[in-house]
């Protein structure tokens, strides 16, 4: 287990600038997850954490040890890939226990580990299969297996979950989230899910364009976005985002007004400080009913009361808790106090 | 269309099989099956069916010789060409280098002329000092190691390129070092298309002619195609130089037949993941 600080830390490839000077502590035993839209640089920032890219400039400490010169083999991290990278000529078994080897375990030791994750991720009796005889989630399984046998001090996983189908990666995400209940390693995940970063990290450090945008609690981050982009990339569905000028009671020049679907209950009669528009179509996303509301050019998403049934094509208003609102300057895209 | 599919199969397959059945024909006649004398036609098989020649054969010294040496030039053209065009294999597909494909256009270039005017610079060159006093097996060996040495560097190039970044990546994340990732992880993925590469070089080595010549022909040791044109030279019987050709395909064949779907995965290695 370990600390993990990333100091002005950045990455270019010829013309494209992939992690742009960022700052990051993780703590010891952390959940951190780095998310952002694909390409934002969250893949090279963690090959920065494994060595696997030389800095450009700035630095990453591990433990308080400055490591950018020091080899991925001897960072004492663990990282999956996105593809697994399962050594196809080896049985898991033997995939296991190719970290072990090196380090000069006992044989005993050895046995011991790799049956301590077998059973851990619940591959008995696959030991002596080769990766291509695994179904999608078993290999994903002997790929975090391979990079939890060396009980590592920091363990990076690069959307491991994404090459799975929907219902596995569903129940792979609560797995892992127990799995780190217990072994309390320090973990740096990165993800483009947003659903995935919110349900499973203990802090989550919002990317784009190479730069972080915000680091916090998933709650924090869901109740405090700092900036538009991150306002919009997490929750689902996303935040509305309506003009200030549109919304009298928002008395502020040049803002952008973000209001998230559950922020807004539908009104059938003319309401205080609220938004005339007409119904249109209702969506269901399990247990929840969105609705969908014209307000002239533009389409807003409303999450319904349950029972709350709306026919398409009424006038109706929109109510929005005003607590609860977002507002944005519209050219810096930064939060901006807002007293209502 | 299918009839005419039928037909050109057939065609190509007579093509393939028509110079081995007079090989095979030949090689097993008797004496009044191909001395005619013009008095009666040449029989499609021959009267009196034996193994004579190659009961000959099998007591000459130089036959053997011949194809002793043809084995090891054989051997020493897929230790060097493997030997040298692996690393440099390697080293093409993983790394970037200014003016690669120039490199690789004058690793092509000695293909580009027809052997028998590449022929005389390299017959030149090993032919004096220092290499002439190497034996002739490693001289003929160091030819077709050049002659090899292009489709090697090719397919391996193809291999390596074939196996994934990643699996060297993880594998030094696992704690293993360079050495380690080449021999535990790279060499094994590698080692079947390398095998197709070695398969290649070989065939190609005892195939080969026009090298082997220029650089034996004046000594007494040589490959199996030059002793078989050494034969000729004496116009010795159709029967006797038949059972000599046959002995030489007949390895090809039974190895062709035996690791040609090895073979076909090694050179596609490429293309597919
Ligand atoms: N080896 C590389 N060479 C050149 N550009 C790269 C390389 N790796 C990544 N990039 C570029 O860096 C940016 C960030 O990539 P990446 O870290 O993979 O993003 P993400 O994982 O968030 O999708 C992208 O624009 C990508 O094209
Ligand atoms: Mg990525």
């Amino acid at each position: 287990m370990a600390e993990v600080r990333l100091e002005n830390l950045a990455k270019k490839f010829d013309q494209v600038t992939a992690v742009d000077r960022i700052n990051l502590e993780i703590k010891d035993g952390e959940f951190l997850t780095l998310v952002g839209p694909s390409g934002c640089g969250k893949s090279t920032a963690l090959r920065l954490v494994a060595g696997l890219e030389k800095v450009t400039s700035g630095n990453v400490y591990i433990d308080e040890k400055a490591v950018n010169h020091i080899p991925p083999q001897k960072r004492n991290i663990s990282m999956v890939f996105q593809s697994y990278a399962l050594f196809p000529h080896m049985s898991v078994e033997s995939n296991l226990a190719f970290g072990l080897k090196i380090k000069r375990k006992s044989q005993e030791e050895k046995m011991q580990r790799v049956k301590w994750v077998l059973d851990l991720l619940g591959l008995k009796g696959m030991e002596k299969r080769l990766p291509k005889e695994l179904s999608g989630g078993q290999r994903q399984r002997v790929a975090l297996g391979r990079a939890l046998v060396l009980e590592p001090d920091v363990l990076l996983l690069d959307e491991p979950l994404s090459n799975l189908d929907a219902k596995l990666r569903l129940r792979m995400r609560t797995e892992l989230k127990r799995l780190h209940k217990k072994i309390k390693t320090t973990i740096i995940y990165v993800t483009h899910d947003q659903a995935e970063a919110m349900t499973l990290s203990d802090r989550l450090a919002v990317m784009k364009d190479g730069r972080i945008l915000q680091i916090g609690t998933p709650q924090e981050i869901y109740e405090r976005p700092t900036d538009i982009f991150t306002a919009g990339f997490i929750g689902s569905p996303p935040m509305n985002f309506i003009l200030g000028e549109r919304l009298p009671f928002v008395k502020r020049e040049e803002a952008m007004v973000g209001i998230r679907p559950e922020d807004l209950s539908v009104s059938l009669e003319k309401a205080e400080k609220s938004i005339l528009g007409k119904s249109s179509v209702t969506e269901t996303l399990g247990s929840d009913n969105y609705l969908y509301v014209d307000i002239s050019d533009l389409l807003i998403s409303v999450r319904l009361k349950p029972d709350q049934k709306i026919e398409e094509d009424q006038t109706i208003w929109l109510v929005p808790n005003l607590e609860k609102i977002h507002v944005f300057d519209k050219s810096t895209g930064r939060r901006v106090q807002w007293a209502g | 269309m299918k009839s005419l599919r039928f037909i050109l199969i057939c065609l190509v397959l007579f093509f393939i099989i028509f110079p081995l059945f007079m090989m095979t024909k030949y090689s097993l006649s008797d004496r009044e099956s191909i001395v005619t004398g013009g008095k009666y036609p040449e029989p499609f098989f021959p009267f009196k069916p034996n193994l004579e020649m190659f009961e000959a054969l099998s007591v000459r010294k130089d036959f053997a010789g011949a194809g002793l040496t043809s084995l090891w030039v054989g051997l020493l053209a897929v230790a060097f060409s493997l030997f040298l065009g692996a690393p440099t294999a390697f080293a093409l597909a993983r790394f970037k280098i200014p003016g690669i494909a120039i490199l690789l256009f004058f690793l092509l270039s000695v293909r580009l002329f027809p052997d028998i005017s590449a022929v005389i610079p390299v017959a030149e060159l090993l032919l004096s000092r220092p290499f002439s006093l190497l034996p002739p097996v490693i001289l003929v060996g160091l030819a077709h190691t050049l002659l090899a040495l292009p489709y090697t560097v090719y397919i391996a190039k193809g291999v390596f390129e074939s196996i994934p970044k990643d699996l060297e990546e993880q594998a030094h994340v696992l704690g293993a070092g360079k050495a380690r990732t080449f021999l535990k992880i790279l060499t094994p993925l590698a080692l079947p298309g390398l095998g197709a590469a070695a398969i290649y070089t070989f065939f190609l080595s005892w195939n080969e002619f026009v090298f082997a010549y220029f650089l034996t022909f004046q000594g007494t040791q040589t490959t199996l195609p030059v002793y078989l044109l050494r034969i000729l030279t004496w116009s010795p019987q159709k029967n006797f130089i038949s059972a000599i050709s046959l002995v030489i395909c007949i390895p090809v064949i039974i190895f062709t037949f035996l690791v040609q779907r090895y073979m076909k995965e090694g050179l596609t290695a490429g293309a597919v993941k």
